[in-house]
């Protein structure tokens, strides 16, 4: 009978609460302690005995609302295991959880850490083996941890990882200051790696030596608003990656700006110049509305502003 | 015909290390050629419906794959609405290409090292036959050089020898080989020069060297389009893709220059022009595959198609310099670009298709013009 589990009531000081394996440890807010106090502990927590220690396996956020509610630990005794079985207990024990980045790379980190990154780790992390998902996360673990809390506040996106994956580690450390305190959408944090990138790729550049000549820290440190620092950086950059084409971009704005001015005209172009077409609206709210932008477009035409249309 | 002096093969690419056949082609007499051509590398036979893929490629060995091809061997170039095509039909022979091109777009399509031959030779002449028989008063402008290269896999399968001897009975069609390399062998089987284009991509001296690894020098491209203009034939070259490079404007002037040593104007059934365009995917491929080459950093955007194209300045500029120096040495109405717009046409040569009736009819026109024998 000796290799059943034990039923044990511990005190809450007999445990010890730090084991790695209890990877998505989280603190009780008052509402779960609140319950725990009016309905008492209805599941045990899973414990080990290591020398003249229990270790807590599974169960931690129980184990800290009732420690302190200063009451005792009804806890579940299993057979001592290596930290890879602790970390698959503790996995299995939680199943059912939301995986987000946060939770998925702090288990990754663990079973990392023991090199113990298995097929079945994968599995229970909702990761199938060979997808593109997986070489994602794998491509992050190789950054270094820090990093983690980047991602788990979506200040950054798992995508821009096969490309910090590549990056000196000298340049990594100037990259994550720029998303220690800005949130930069999947889009635009692609955007921002991948033509730093291939800018410092052209030029036989480090990035940091490409960050410095476009005075990018300038940006970051100024007093600028976190969006007005994201649209500045990109703009900055996008100018150094497509210098020709943000040059036409910025010429036909200016163009169509200056024709469309002082009227209800809007006029775009949106093919990247692959075709001169020029996209001209309006809204109307009344036919007084309709009569004032049709002169308008009336006045527009007798400009002669599209005679020479299209730029050479 | 003269008697052939030109060196028949080199062969740049390496041998496959594995032949897969179907065993419904097991026994065509290509299938039987192959085999035998490559004595001691291991046979692997299929049987139908048998999956190739689970043991075909896992280490990453060249293979030949001797197929029982079931689709549609004959059919139109993909083209695009935004985009001018030249609107020849393809006769698809196989997929995939031993050479090692680093901007190559067959890199997405097959990602692996299969070089597919269509063995069941006999359903690709029926198909053949029932569409340019049917009507022996239609032209067609055909070539094999979409999928695949036209010649690269030629002293292995004699493909290409096969269907200009098959097209011998077929006047109202004209065929255009394709290639990088160099293999004239096919020349023996020909019965009237007329109805053969032999065609060779051509490319700044540079990118040759650089980025077509595998295939041969621009110069042994342009000796044996000479070689074939001296046997009557009229030849096809494609500049294609156009890449720009620091020292683009210098490195095909070369190439100009090179054309117009070996080849006169009347030599020249026509001229494409090509920019690099590329699926999105092939951009990673690139970067992955080939991290020296660095024109993927140049600015491209997103075309019409879909597809990354360079950006239009950077194109004209090319295109003016190329098709200026091509102009003025006389090669002027065989000139076409290859998936360009009409604002690219006019900008450069002044006109656009429709002015010359339609591309495809243009080209088709040019195709089965009466050949001249021309030397330097």
């Amino acid at each position: 009978m000796n290799n059943l589990p034990q039923i044990l009531y511990l005190a809450p000081e007999e445990l010890n609460l730090s084991d790695p394996c209890l990877f998505w440890a989280e603190e009780p807010d008052p509402d779960y302690i609140q319950n725990i106090d009016e309905l008492g502990q209805i599941e045990p927590v899973l414990v080990m005995t290591q020398g003249s220690e229990k270790i807590l396996v599974a169960g931690y956020k129980r184990a800290l609302a009732l420690k302190l509610l200063d009451r005792k630990v009804l806890a579940l005794e299993i057979p001592m295991a290596d930290s890879c079985l602790k970390g698959m207990i503790y996995l299995l024990s939680n199943q059912g959880q939301v995986l987000d980045q946060a939770k998925i790379i702090h288990a990754l980190r663990y079973f990392a850490s023991i090199d113990h990154l298995s097929e079945e780790v994968w599995k229970q992390l909702e990761l199938s083996p060979g997808s593109k998902n997986q070489r994602l996360w794998q491509s992050w673990l190789t950054l270094p941890g820090n990093w983690d809390k980047l991602l788990s506040k979506n200040n950054i996106c798992l995508e821009c990882s096969h490309i910090l994956e590549q990056t000196a580690p000298g340049d990594l450390d100037l990259l994550y200051s720029f998303f220690a305190d800005l949130s930069w959408s999947r889009g635009n944090s692609i955007n921002l790696l991948t033509w730093l990138t291939e800018k410092a790729r052209m030029d036989h550049a480090s990035l940091s030596a490409i960050i410095e000549k476009l005075k990018l820290e300038q940006i970051l440190n100024s007093g600028l608003s976190p969006n007005d620092k994201i649209k500045s950086i990109l703009k900055s950059v996008f100018q150094a990656r497509y210098p020709i084409l943000s040059q036409l971009k910025n010429d036909i704005a200016q163009r169509l700006g200056s024709i469309s001015r002082e009227s209800r005209w809007r006029m775009e172009h949106k093919d990247d110049f692959e075709s001169r077409e020029i996209q001209i609206s309006t809204l109307i709210t009344s036919q007084k509305d309709l009569e004032k932008a049709l002169s308008q477009l009336e006045q527009i035409f007798r400009s002669g502003a599209f005679e020479d249309w299209p730029i050479k | 015909m003269k008697k052939q002096e030109q060196k028949t093969l080199s062969h740049h690419m390496p041998l496959p290390e594995k032949i897969i056949v179907d065993q419904e082609a097991a026994n065509t007499p290509l299938a039987r050629k192959v085999i035998r051509k490559l004595p001691g590398v291991p046979v692997k036979t299929i049987a139908p419906g048998e999956d190739i893929s689970s043991f075909s490629n896992q280490d990453k060995t060249l293979a030949i794959y001797l197929k029982h091809y079931r689709g549609r061997f004959l059919r139109p170039c993909p083209a695009t609405r935004q985009y001018r095509c030249c609107g020849y039909q393809i006769i698809h022979i196989g997929e995939n290409c031993p050479l090692n091109c680093s901007y190559c777009i067959l890199q997405a399509y097959f990602q692996d090292r299969i070089l597919k031959v269509w063995a069941n030779q006999e359903d690709l002449w029926a198909e053949l036959n029932r569409e340019f028989g049917q009507n022996k008063n239609r032209l067609f402008r055909t070539g094999t050089g979409e999928f695949t290269d036209s010649l690269a896999l030629e002293y292995l399968t004699g493909y290409s020898a096969d269907l200009v001897e098959f097209l011998g009975n077929y006047p109202n069609v004209c065929l255009e080989l394709k290639s990088k390399i160099i293999d004239l062998s096919w020349i023996k089987k020909v019965s009237s020069p007329r109805h053969v284009l032999p065609a060779w991509s051509v490319n700044s001296p540079d990118i040759v060297q650089a980025e077509e690894k595998g295939a041969s020098t621009l110069e042994e491209r342009l000796a044996a389009a000479r070689f074939c203009a001296d046997q009557g034939f009229r030849v096809c070259l494609h500049f294609d893709p156009i890449i720009h490079y620091p020292g683009w404007e210098k490195g095909y002037s070369r190439t100009v220059e090179m054309i117009l040593d070996y080849l006169r104007p009347a030599n020249i059934a026509y001229i494409s022009l090509g920019s690099f365009r590329f699926m999105p995917g092939l951009k990673n491929m690139i970067v992955r595959n080939h991290p020296g080459s660095e024109y993927i950093y140049n600015e491209f955007i997103t075309g019409l198609d879909g597809k990354a194209r360079l950006l239009v300045p950077l194109r004209l500029e090319q295109f003016r310099l190329i098709a200026g120096k091509l102009r003025s040495a006389g090669i002027t109405n065989q000139l076409y670009f290859c998936m360009e717009s009409d604002l690219v046409w006019k900008e450069v040569l002044g006109y656009t298709p429709s002015d010359l009736g339609g591309l495809a009819r243009h080209l088709l026109n040019l195709s089965f013009k009466k050949s001249e024998k021309n030397s330097c």
